[in-house]
């Protein structure tokens, strides 16, 4: 069956085709079956496998079809559902580019439909088959316990706001509650679907909502266990912590990481350095002051918390001078000072320029400091 | 009048086929079970819970599917007669009747199923085409 299908890619075909293939298995297999043994006793001894599956896909849609038609005229007389003058309508619409008797007739009343006449002439004419297997009545539902209201439980619900006639909430135990076995945890899934759904606190909503969707995706139907089971030990589901309520212990940073910050703290500047060679003078200040720089990096990682940590960035000028430690306060503010007396072009050129002219300054204060 | 009560008495007669008919129909077991019915019914909104009216539906898909079946029969063996002649061969002819996609899609075509494959896929629009310059 060629669809008129042609803006979609290949891709979506596929998917398209893939998915009609899952649900609707069982079906197309009956139908490959029926249509074999009805094609059988028209004279056929052998199929061609996509011949087959093109036959028993048109024999599917048609009887689709039957129901779209007769579904149609009922809606038509407003009714829902369809009785025997729906379905022959329905059938002489489909019969119509074939023809039968009386089809041009006006008035004619359905029960005396030719198309009624064509088909217990051949109920009269052909032997009857039957289906080769016996087949259950599919789709099969599965039963779902859902979970019972606050009336059938005989619970209020906790605010005037939910009406009674709801679904009563999932026990504590299964959402707050940490250590039980993990086994358990497999099992909780399928019902964690039907309980994160009903679970109204905001707080751990949107996660719960997050599985249910990558969940629901899994194959597995609604078991309809116990509410009252625990959850296993998941840790986002746990309270949070309170501030304090852990100890913390503070990590002190090993030499060699100190020694490793005082090395990429040295980098931006030689880089900055040599490339501004207008800054002559200030090469060797920076030198070595840089000996000077070092020790006072040491100093302050000694002294402050490791997240303070001395990287000197470009553009991030004020950050870095209010991390460094307050004994250079002074001298922050002397630089300050400086850099708005000083020219528009200095500014410009990067605030790296900035960096080791700090460090002159600094050495320049050397007064100031020691 | 006469007429009148002509007209009345082949409604009755039509009625009374059409009753006959579904209460055949529950002795008539169709080859395409009832359940598969129900399934495509029910896909597309049809609701009855006569069984009837299931066999109905089913006898006239059985009914179709065996007119699709007949006319591809017809086509598998012409194109089976025609060999024969060609071959003179009795030994070479293919007794058994096997389903093709050629003589189905013939036969849908009839019933206003487009079922044909492609014959040949083109790697290019133009592929296949004379190039007018070189006609002289």
């Amino acid at each position: 069956m060629s669809d008129g299908g042609g803006g979609e890619s290949s891709k979506e075909i596929e998917f398209r085709l893939k998915k009609r293939k899952k649900n609707d298995e069982f079906a197309q297999a009956i139908a490959r079956i029926a249509v074999a043994q009805v094609c059988e006793s028209v004279g056929f001894q052998g199929f061609q496998q996509s011949a087959l599956d093109r036959l028993s896909d048109v024999a599917c849609k048609y009887i689709r079809e039957i129901g779209k038609t007769s579904n149609f005229y009922a809606n038509l007389a407003g009714r829902t559902e369809c009785n025997v003058f729906d379905i022959v309508q329905g059938l002489e619409d489909l019969s119509l580019s074939q023809g039968f008797v009386g089809a041009s007739d006006r008035d004619n009343c359905l029960s005396g439909s030719g198309i009624i006449k064509e088909i217990s002439q051949y109920v009269s004419l052909s032997e009857e088959i039957g289906f080769a297997y016996s087949v259950p009545s599919f789709p099969v539902i599965k039963e779902r316990n859902s979970t019972p209201s606050f009336l059938q439980t005989g619970e209020t619900p906790p605010t005037d706001a939910i009406p009674p006639w709801l679904p009563r909430f999932p026990d504590p135990t299964t959402y707050t509650s940490m250590p039980s076995a993990s086994t358990e945890e497999a099992q909780m899934r399928p019902d964690r679907i039907e309980q994160e759904h009903k679970v109204l606190e905001p707080a751990s909503s949107k996660l719960e909502q997050r599985w249910a969707y990558t969940e629901s995706e899994l194959p597995v139907v609604d078991q309809g266990d116990n509410v009252g089971r625990e959850r296993g030990s998941n840790p986002f589901l746990t309270t949070p912590l309170q501030p304090g309520e852990k100890e913390i212990s503070l990590v002190p940073l090993p030499a060699k990481l100190k020694e490793e910050d005082t090395v990429q703290s040295h980098g931006p500047w030689t880089n900055h350095v040599s490339a501004l060679d207008t800054f002559a003078p200030a090469n060797q200040a920076v030198k070595s002051s840089g000996c000077d720089a070092e020790e006072g990096s040491r100093k302050v990682l000694l002294n402050n918390r490791p997240a303070l940590q001395m990287k000197f960035r470009i553009g991030k000028k004020s950050l870095d001078i209010a991390n460094r430690h307050d004994d250079k306060r002074k001298e922050v503010v002397s630089w300050f000072v400086n850099d708005e007396v000083g020219d528009a072009k200095e500014k410009r050129t990067e605030k790296l320029p900035r960096e080791p002219m700090d460090i002159e300054e600094h050495t320049g204060n050397d007064s100031v400091v020691n | 009048m006469n007429h009148n009560q002509q007209l009345n008495e082949v409604k009755h007669e039509d009625e009374s086929a059409l009753t006959d008919f579904l209460a055949s129909l529950t002795d008539y077991t169709p080859t395409i079970p009832d359940e598969l019915v129900e399934h495509y019914l029910a896909k597309s909104g049809f609701q009855c819970p006569d069984v009837r009216l299931i066999r109905l539906v089913a006898v006239a898909t059985q009914k179709f599917v065996s007119e699709v079946a007949t006319e591809a029969l017809q086509q598998c063996k012409a194109r089976q007669a025609t060999v024969v002649r060609d071959k003179k061969d009795k030994q070479q002819r293919d007794k058994r009747l096997i389903m093709n996609m050629d003589d189905l899609s013939k036969a849908l075509q009839e019933y206003g199923v487009n079922a044909k494959h492609q014959e040949y896929f083109a790697d290019s629009p133009s592929a296949g085409m004379e190039s007018a310059p070189r006609d002289e």
